[in-house]
């Protein structure tokens, strides 16, 4: 039996194939799920922009890889080969550039972080408390007076109501366990560490429901934690508050 | 960063998944009721009363006698004791494998088992729910009434493109066209998707992950629930008192709550609760009859057997029906100031006589007044509360004590709104000891502590120590 001689095609299957599931990726719907966040831009941008980095580097590194064992086949080069000893120059090219596209993402992205994690919105128009637990979202608003620890609070489990256009602050807490707070809709994903208030903030740019899931593997019903925002209009959601008073005070 | 973490989490659920899904067992084993003696004097809990009433006569019997031969001759006489245990725990023991292995075959006729659960018309359950809970996870299933009356929701014995085989226990097997089938189901399962890692296949409340509960999932068997709104006399609830509780959950326990079903799973799921329920009460009906009736145990007497199981069946499931009118409707809370409300809430409840809430929740509300054993672990104790070593030992779940509810924390298991307070105090929450005040208290009264106690959480402990004793000194009045 012939042996296989084209070893070099194999490899440059790879890239081949990693590009494809790429490019095929968004029509498969497997790609970002829709941004509905006024951040959710910058955060796209962001990962669109080390995707490209790191995909340009990864084609560039394969296809020389496929390169080198087709131009170094036993079989195609009879030569000796060579062992050499480092090459100073390459070196600190390969070194220096890496070094510099590091620097430049970590300048780049500063903005991003810095309204992400230390600019919370001075006067939010809503704030609301999600609290984890084994395995459900408990949600709490402050009630008409805007204070929490008041008998006015609000209580609901699972489906985090939020009015669109405005500015929301997400107190979140743990009952237990580590939890994590993702609504990949908003781009916002924020771990919940039990014995700490975390916080978080963003405003949603349109209405729908959307999808919040615990990313933090946190026991055996992990699963459980689907819940679900629904992002309102503002009369709709205040609508929805009314309601949800009105059942909470139910005496008949 | 979405795409990566997404994509691990998947791979790991699935993982998990497999794993959990190897474990519980889910899809390979045929799925069957297991006989329930919880609650009742087995042979196993009768030999270990024994045992252990035998033990303590020997040990003082033992200690006043110094004479050896006196107490050889003690020995002897329990040796003897023993003996007679023995013979009486086998003669116990064959008779209940007999009963047993009846009832089995009884309650397969009328309720089939989770994979193949048929409805007797007489349980009045809804069969098409029971069908979407039911069953193996996810799978595709057909639902068709066969000669008898009776309701199949099982697999086929055989399938061609065609026809289906069926299994009828009256009838024996039954062809069918599939053209002619009415009602097909997209999906059943959904009690083992949900439920039955905690609750148990077949309701027991000892799945695979109840051990490391506090509490324990419900043990459905025995048709006690804890959160209603119907008169004392049902001590059942209404299905709308299982969907509320499936979609808020028990905050303060496991439970979780499951708010985004869509309304017909719900709906299955409790009526499938209801199903277990019924299932298990007949069976322990049964088996506390052929306790007294000897005569049951003897297979081929048929007729009595019958009379029996219809007498089971009659009273079960009489005591589901009309559940909603049985509903208790209070009139709306006195007209009066709140704080006036309060203060007469908290004088009744430090009520010795008439309500003697602070004696379990503490005289400061916080649940420290008494441990309790509620009726689910009544069994696995003694009077003082302590586990009965030998019998903890038979059971599934070793026993567990509960705490009366700390009312300051504002956890409300049962639901938050004034509505299931009141209903918590004028039903009960019986199987836990917490006693019903409806046929007690007016309706005032129980509106007032339903004031009481909802301030309680935003009301400090030490004003209320300040309170309750005035005159002493701040250290003597804890
Ligand atoms: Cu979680």
């Amino acid at each position: 039996m012939k042996a296989f001689t084209h070893w070099s095609l194999f490899f440059l299957l790879v890239p081949l194939i990693g590009t494809a599931i790429f490019v095929a990726a968004p029509a498969m719907n497997l790609w970002l799920p829709k941004d509905v966040s006024v951040m959710g831009g910058e955060i796209d941008h962001l990962f669109y922009l080390i995707l490209w980095l790191t995909g340009v580097v990864f084609l560039l590194t394969q296809i020389l890889l496929a390169f080198f064992v087709w131009f170094y086949d036993a079989r195609r080069r009879t030569e000796p080969a060579i062992y050499s000893h480092g090459n100073h120059s390459l070196e600190l090219f390969w070194t220096v550039i890496p070094a510099f596209i590091l620097v430049f993402l970590g300048l780049y992205q500063i903005q991003a972080w810095a309204n992400l994690t230390m600019r919370p919105p001075e006067d939010p128009a809503l704030e609301v408390e999600v609290t984890g637990r084994q395995f459900e979202w408990r949600i709490r608003y402050p009630g008409p007076d805007g204070e929490f620890d008041t008998p006015d609070d609000l209580y609901h489990v699972n489906d985090l109501h939020v009015p669109v256009n405005r500015e929301v602050v997400v107190y979140l807490k743990s009952e237990d366990v580590l939890h994590s707070f993702f609504l990949p809709n908003l781009r916002l994903k924020q771990d919940i560490v039990p014995g700490m208030t975390g916080r978080v903030w963003f405003r949603a740019k349109e209405v729908g429901e959307f999808d919040l899931v615990c990313a933090e593997l946190c026991g055996w019903g992990h699963y459980k934690m689907k819940g679900r925002l629904t992002i309102q209009s503002q009369e709709n959601f205040q609508q929805w508050l009314k309601t949800m008073a009105n059942e909470q005070e139910a005496v008949q | 960063m979405n795409v990566s973490s997404t994509s691990s989490s998947i791979f790991l659920g699935c993982f998990l998944l497999t794993l959990f899904g190897g474990m519980l067992g889910c899809e390979q084993t045929p799925a069957e009721f297991t006989a329930n003696t919880e609650g009742l004097v087995t042979p196993q809990y009768w030999f270990a009363e024994q045992m252990e009433s035998l033990q303590e006569r020997r040990e003082e019997e033992l200690a006043q006698l110094e004479d050896p031969a006196q107490q050889q001759a003690l020995e002897t006489q329990l040796q003897e004791r023993k003996k007679e245990i023995d013979e009486e725990y086998r003669e116990r023991f064959l008779r209940e494998k007999e009963v047993s292995t009846e009832l089995a075959n009884v309650l397969k006729g009328y309720f089939g088992t989770p994979n193949k659960p048929y409805v007797s018309k007489e349980l009045g359950l809804d069969y098409k729910q029971i069908a979407l809970a039911s069953g193996p996870t996810n799978s595709a299933n057909d639902l068709v009434l066969t000669k008898s009356g009776q309701v199949y929701a099982g697999m086929p014995l055989q399938e061609t493109e065609s026809t289906l085989v069926l299994e009828d226990l009256n009838a024996g097997p039954l062809t069918l066209e599939k053209s002619k089938i009415a009602d097909r189901f997209p999906q059943r399962g959904l009690y083992r998707q949900h439920c039955m890692h905690c609750h148990g296949m077949t309701g027991d409340g000892n799945g695979p992950t109840a051990s490391f509960l506090h509490p324990y999932p419900r043990d459905f068997r025995p048709g006690k629930f804890k959160f209603i709104s119907t008169h004392r006399a049902s001590e059942k609830p209404t299905k709308d008192d299982l969907i509320r509780i499936l979609k808020n959950g028990i905050h303060g326990t496991a439970m979780p709550a499951f708010l985004l079903l869509p309304d017909d799973q719900l709906g299955a799921l409790a009526e499938y609760v209801i199903y277990l329920s019924m299932r298990g009460e007949i069976e322990l009906y049964l088996r506390q009859l052929s306790e007294i009736e000897e005569d049951f145990a003897v297979p081929g007497e048929e007729d009595f057997t019958k009379e029996l199981v219809d007498s089971g069946i009659d009273y079960v499931s009489g005591n589901w029906q009309d559940l909603d009118s049985k509903r208790v409707q209070p009139p709306a809370p006195p007209e009066m100031p709140l704080e006036e409300s309060i203060a007469l809430g908290r004088e009744l409840f430090y009520d010795e006589k008439r309500t003697k809430c602070a004696g379990c929740h503490g005289d400061y509300a916080l649940g420290d007044g008494q441990i309790q054993v509620d009726y689910w672990n009544k069994l696995k104790a003694n009077t003082q509360g302590e586990p009965v070593e030998d019998v903890d030992k038979l059971f599934a779940l070793p026993l567990q004590k509960i705490n009366p509810r700390n009312l300051r924390i504002g956890t409300y298991r049962g639901g938050r709104r004034p509505i299931d307070l009141y209903w918590r105090m004028y039903c009960g929450v019986i199987p836990s000891g917490m006693p019903e005040f409806g046929s007690s208290l007016s309706s005032d009264d129980i509106w007032h502590l339903v004031h009481y106690v909802q301030s309680l959480p935003y009301d400090s402990i030490s004003k209320a120590a300040v309170d309750h004793n005035p005159q002493a000194p701040a250290r003597e009045r804890f």
